[in-house]
């Protein structure tokens, strides 16, 4: 388990993710933060960031038994959004 | 972007086997694979998505003059429409939005219900053409650091609020649907002052410069020509779109939404109201300058149980003069909309049901030229209808919607546009709609 962590901490690390990615990350997880107040874990966080987002703007996606509105954003439906 | 999520996940694969002097190598490879998938990602600067729709709609329509015996015309239609969206990420800041886009009856194709240039201009790929694409939208967009966005090109100001309501989506257009339903070229300025408001209020004010270009349709050296006249080959036009909204009233609402939008256009030339006229000859078509005032009012989530209710006013003046001046008359009219959807979401996840009500003047004018019912429901001047849907979601991104339209029209009549006949339509219509 401690090698599991370490391994974690030093690919973190070595290999920081791209900060838009990153700022997925966080948005989903505020999202189900603020909807629901709890906190997901980190591996069903990462496994629902791709459906939070790949969905139909306004639509409700559920993470970790937790509703919350598509995170989709601009389109470039209306100008300058 | 799902490769990144593996990083950490092989590391924690490799990690309990791994060795002093195999873990470098695994790193060193790992890098590798990483720093690919960042250069791809870096790279991936398009966006691809799309809709796709299929309606079937029965249309029936009674006319006469009113006291005489009326004649009835039944339609039963199939129809497509495919529009295809390519976004380009040019950089942070610099964005290119492009459509590519068809409508038709099945079976159909070559049709043209565009009498003038400018229609067509407006109306892009909804014209049930055929399967011919037409560039519906190419505008590049750029943001500053500070709150303005300019964007010039062909804009998508058609589909704005409250039609995305009919399926339950977010706002699919940037003039609200009751002042412009219509496709402009132009230049804009987007100034969103919502950052330095207190969290949950947001404000933008949105500038558009869309001029009318009138030009021989023979020869773009020459000018457009009515009889005796020479048309102005650029005639001005504007709008102006404040827009607030709150999420700040929550005992109350979800959302509060007050739009109001200003437009003027001066001189403009109305092309295929009639066919110019031979040189020598008087003018045939007249130009028209107009201003509108439209307000938007949409509550959404009313008592936090899914209830949606908008308001949309259009207070509208035209001055229609003839070209050489000899006749000129000025028309003031108002018209409403009222949308009230209900979301079902404790029945069934994202189905919505609801109704519209209309009511327009005999001077009703709108500008709508984007849509793709058979119906022409929001636009008959002297009419009153109602509207009711259902809309359900069948998975992720298809949506079924069934819906009904009654519209009684009165003749109406003034400078530019009459008809001396009262009109009742209905329309039951399916619509399946694939957003991707």
């Amino acid at each position: 388990m401690r090698s599991l962590t370490v391994a974690l901490a030093l690919g973190l690390m070595l290999f920081p993710l791209p900060q838009a990615h990153a700022g997925k990350v966080a948005s989903v997880k505020q999202a189900v933060k603020e909807k629901c107040s709890k906190e997901i874990p980190i591996d069903i966080l990462l496994a629902s960031v791709v459906r939070a987002y790949d969905c139909q703007p306004n639509q409700e996606v559920t993470i970790a038994s937790c509703k919350i509105k598509c995170l989709k954003g601009d389109s470039g439906n209306v100008v300058g959004q | 972007m799902q490769s990144v999520f593996l990083v950490p996940v092989v590391l924690l694969a490799v990690a309990p086997s791994a060795n002093a002097d195999d873990t470098a190598s695994k790193l060193d490879s790992l890098n590798d694979r990483v720093t690919e998938l960042e250069a791809t990602q870096a790279l991936h600067t398009v966006r691809f998505s799309g809709v796709f729709i299929n309606r079937f709609e029965a249309f029936t329509t009674t006319y006469g003059v009113p006291g005489e015996a009326k004649d009835k015309d039944r339609l039963t239609t199939f129809s497509t429409y495919l529009a295809l969206n390519l976004d380009f990420d040019i950089s942070e800041r610099l964005k290119l939005y492009t459509t590519l886009a068809m409508s038709k009856f099945w079976q159909n194709d070559g049709r043209n219900e565009y009498a003038g240039n400018w229609q067509a201009s407006e109306g892009g790929s909804f014209g049930y053409a055929g399967s011919t694409p037409r560039i519906d939208r190419a505008y590049l967009a750029y943001t500053f650091s500070f709150p303005l966005t300019l964007a010039i090109g062909r804009m998508p100001t058609n589909n704005g609020v409250p039609i995305n309501q009919l399926d339950g989506l977010v706002r699919e257009g940037t003039y609200p649907r009751f002042a412009y339903n219509a496709i402009f070229d132009g230049i804009a300025a987007i100034f969103d002052f919502s950052r330095y408001l207190p969290r949950g209020h947001s404000l933008k004010f949105r500038a558009f410069y869309t001029p009318n270009i009138n030009i021989d349709n023979a020869d773009r050296t020459r000018q457009l020509t009515d009889g005796t006249v020479k048309v102005d080959s650029n005639t001005p036009q504007y709008a102006i779109l404040a827009e607030y909204s709150t999420t700040r009233l929550s005992p109350i609402f979800d959302t509060l939404s007050f739009y109001y939008m200003f437009y003027q256009y001066s001189n403009f030339y109305n092309a295929g109201t009639n066919t110019p006229a031979t040189p020598d000859a008087a003018p045939n078509n007249p130009t028209d300058s107009a201003i509108g005032n439209m307000l938007y009012l949409g509550l959404e989530g009313i008592g936090h149980i899914g209830l949606n209710a908008s308001l949309s006013v259009l207070l509208y003046r035209d001055t229609s003069t003839t070209l050489d001046n000899c006749e000129s008359s000025t028309t003031l009219s108002k018209a409403y909309l009222l949308n009230v959807n209900q979301r079902l979401d404790f029945i069934f996840t994202g189905s919505v049901i609801g109704f519209e009500l209309i009511k327009t003047d005999p001077t009703f004018y709108l500008d709508e030229w984007t849509y793709l019912t058979v119906i022409p429901f929001y636009s008959s001047p002297a009419s009153q209808g109602v509207h009711v849907f259902a809309s359900v979601p069948l998975g992720a991104k298809l949506r079924a919607r069934v819906g009904w339209y009654r519209l009684h029209s009165d003749p109406y009549s003034y400078v530019g546009f009459s008809s001396s006949i009262e009109s009742d339509d209905n329309s039951f219509y399916v619509q399946l709609r694939l957003g991707f």
